[in-house]
């Protein structure tokens, strides 16, 4: 749950040249997402480590300037300063699960019939079963109009507490998502990818003194900033269809990585509005993969075959030497992963809280988000427009949450069922992963349960 | 009403940035990198005829550039019936042994000796599933073709082409291992990699060369070229499938009623018979990009048994 302000008399020191300062701080910070030629896959969006938040993801990912624990360690820092943290905020233990509607039928396909034909041998289609090998590259071609994902989320334990004069907060995730590709080409290209990361965030805010909006010490600036461990480790296979064969393997990239992000947040900067901003990856943040030598068979008969390609959770089983042709691939591959950018990202926005009261109705708390990030959600330079987020939240009858949102050229959905002790979200959203807004729509739902003490 | 006068401004202005949020303003295409990567998506999204609209726009405002001609090349290939294996049911219908022996005609000039044929039958070149796909895609084949070997100007060779040409086509081929000699492998990749392709984007060109080239060239040669020379009522010119004694090979052979026609075939099928050897080395050359991965072997052996087979007496190599 988040709340734009607390309801407090609307005394408003901020001034303009104040706002202003933040603008030109936020513009200054703004990089210039570099180009890329590769298609295939979302490199970027991999290499974030960042968890989204259930709320925002309902909200089309806005968030910046909202007020909410959830959002500290992905969205702002700042946000932490601004929380009075009474008491302690714990979150025991948490899941989610999410996955794109046709990521199923790539699955399926994979595990079915490529293995299939890869047990087969491909050449041996090729001979004795030309219709066979031609419907295969068509199922293929077929499956290629959108990226899919799968994606799992362990929330392990989470506190914000008070520490003298700064809030603290700590968490850790442990998340892996796997996105699967096919190129529409003569001879289809399997593109898979798979990624699991051990993430530790700790956050700090200060509520800048002096800054408060009224005599009792609400609102005003707050900055903070988050240090985050990242342990991440990658298995991938970039290949035509017919170059896959039994002794196919998976390369295993493992890496680590430290980051620093910083933000500031301004409460009532003007009637009822918040701003937000945020600069991740200040400095460090990316993940250095490296090839440890390991591979692993794609055909592993004590694993789940491609399923290895998920997640990649598996340690690779096969150390030896490389071929001329595992080389080539392997070295493209790391030249993809070294594709990665570890700039400087910058979010900022407002938020805005309509304060309706009316007492009448079922209705109530709503606040407006809206942010803008410099990240692109794809391997190209986005347009301008592509990198706003719109968001709205609003609370439908006491514990319940609904969101909606609209970035990209895409709506999102999202509502939430907050208890004292337990918390159930789900969200449905869009991510652009062409160049332009409405090009190329990946579509995913998220669910998540947590337990705790919120 | 002076309270709710901000919650007016700001929906307000939620309200107008609506639009920009929409994306419905931007244009696909613009520089070269953002056409080939717009027609790139619009091909993964399913529109190739879309992806075809924009790589023609964008011909016409970067006509020189090859990676813009590659990618339409790729499109109209994408959008035609034909696919890998039509390119592999035209070698292999080149290649299959005769059934029967209907014996060298004694009344003609024929390239096949009179003495040691174990099958002889006359030579159908439409009789075989794949030649719908291939007539269907006739004009098309022809676009793709200047697309992928010529300059704009028409006036040279695009970096393949030049580099395929480069090979002494008749020293490459081991006729009696149905293998190709080296060729500077590396050298034409590397060609190919200077112009900004990754391997992946390689290994697409040079499969739609193949395909392309080889089907091309097999219409040409055998629908256009051969038949060109039977002008009148009867034919001329007469091709076969023969089998000799002690050999497993079969291959394409022709006869001729007259001296003229008979010199005539060898000049006639020179051309598309050497765009029949570029077409195998495409293949060969994207299965060494590949590691020759085994689900090629059959493919390449194919089409250099099926090159032997219309270059040993069509289109012949000096010994």
């Amino acid at each position: 749950m988040f709340v734009v302000s607390r309801r407090t008399p609307a005394v408003h020191r901020m001034t303009l040249r104040k706002t202003a300062c933040i603008l030109a701080l936020a513009l200054l910070g703004l990089a210039a997402h570099p180009a890329h030629a590769q298609l295939f896959g979302d490199l970027e969006q991999d290499a974030t480590g960042r968890p989204a938040d259930m709320a925002a993801l309902g909200m089309a990912n806005a968030g910046v300037a909202l007020i909410d624990p959830d959002l500290v360690f992905s969205y702002n820092p700042a946000q932490l300063g601004q929380l009075p943290l009474d008491r302690l905020h714990l979150q025991v233990l948490g899941l989610r699960f999410g996955f794109s509607p046709d990521i199923f039928d790539k699955l399926d396909f994979i595990r079915g019939d490529l293995q299939d034909a890869i047990d087969t041998g491909i050449e041996n289609l090729y001979e004795d079963d030309r219709e066979g090998l031609e419907a295969l590259y068509d199922q293929a071609r077929g499956l290629a109009e959108e990226e899919s994902v799968l994606a799992a989320q362990i929330l392990l334990p989470q506190a914000f507490f008070r520490a003298g004069p700064v809030n603290v907060g700590i968490g850790a995730y442990i998340q892996g998502y796997s996105r699967v590709q096919f190129s529409p080409d003569l001879v289809p290209v399997l593109d898979a990818y798979g990624q699991t990361e051990f993430i530790l965030p700790v956050a700090v805010g200060y509520r800048v003194p002096g800054t408060a909006i009224d005599e009792f010490q609400t609102g005003g600036l707050s900055v903070g900033g988050t240090i985050r461990y990242i342990r991440r480790q990658v298995t991938a296979k970039q290949s035509p269809i017919d170059a896959l064969d039994d002794t196919e393997s998976l390369y295993f990239f493992r890496g680590s990585g430290l980051g620093l992000d910083i933000g500031a947040h301004y409460e009532e900067v003007l009637p009822n509005v918040n701003a937000g901003l945020a600069i991740f990856n200040l400095i460090g943040g990316g993940v250095d993969l490296n090839f440890e030598g390991g591979r692993i068979p794609f055909d592993d008969s004590d694993s789940t075959g491609p399923f290895e390609i998920l997640f990649g959770v598996s340690e690779p089983t096969n150390a030896s030497p490389l071929s001329a042709a595992d080389s080539l691939e392997f070295q493209e591959l790391q030249a993809r992963f070294a594709e990665r950018s570890a700039a400087p990202i910058v979010r900022l926005g407002a938020a805005y809280d309509l304060d309706l009261d009316l007492a009448n109705s079922a209705l109530s708390g709503v606040s407006i988000a809206l942010d803008y990030t410099s990240r692109s959600t794809s391997e190209f330079t986005q347009p301008f427009g592509a990198h706003w987020r719109l968001g709205v939240g609003f609370e439908l009858v006491n514990i319940v949450h609904a969101r909606a949102g609209y970035a990209q050229g895409y709506p999102a959905l999202g509502v939430g069922i907050d208890t004292r002790f337990a918390q159930f979200d789900y969200a449905f959203y869009s991510v652009e992963d062409g160049r332009l807004p409405g090009q190329l729509r990946r579509s995913n739902h998220r669910f998540q349960m947590r337990f705790g003490l919120f | 009403m002076l309270p709710y006068l901000h919650r007016i401004l700001v929906l307000g202005a939620l309200l107008a940035s609506l639009p920009i949020l929409s994306g419905c303003s931007y244009d696909q295409g613009g520089s070269l990198d953002e056409y080939i990567t717009d027609a790139r998506i619009q091909r993964q999204d399913g529109d190739v005829d879309a992806a075809l609209d924009l790589l023609r726009e964008a011909i016409a405002e970067y006509p020189n550039s090859e990676a813009l001609r590659f990618e339409l090349a790729a499109a109209l290939l994408a959008a035609s019936p034909l696919s890998v294996f039509d390119l592999a049911d035209a070698a292999e219908h080149v290649i299959l042994e005769p059934t029967r022996d209907i014996g060298v005609p004694e009344d003609q000039s024929c390239a096949v000796p009179n003495q040691g044929v174990r099958a002889i039958e006359v030579f159908d070149p439409v009789g075989f599933p794949s030649f719908a796909n291939i007539e269907a895609s006739a004009v098309v084949l022809d676009s793709i073709g200047t697309l992928l070997t010529q300059t704009p100007d028409g006036q040279g060779f695009s970096t393949l082409e030049r580099e395929l040409r480069a090979v002494d086509l008749c020293e490459v081929v081991d006729r009696e291992l149905a293998v190709l000699r080296p060729y500077g492998r590396d050298g034409i990749l590397e060609a190919l990699r200077v112009d900004g392709l990754t391997d992946l984007q390689i290994g697409e060109l040079l499969v739609t060369y193949a395909v392309t080239q080889l089907t091309s060239n097999y219409y040409e040669l055998f629908t256009e070229r051969i038949p060109s020379l039977n002008e009148g009522e009867n034919d001329v010119v007469t091709l076969y499938r023969v089998l000799e004694n002690g050999s497993s090979d079969a291959y394409i052979s022709f006869c001729a009623t007259n001296s003229f026609a008979f010199v005539a075939v060898t000049s006639t099928a020179r051309d598309p018979a050497e765009a029949f050897l570029r077409a195998t080395l495409a293949v060969e050359l994207r299965a060494y990009l590949f590691g020759y991965p085994e689900a090629t072997d059959e493919l390449i052996v194919d089409a250099i048994e099926a090159l032997i087979s219309i270059q040993r007496e069509l289109a012949t190599c000096a010994e």
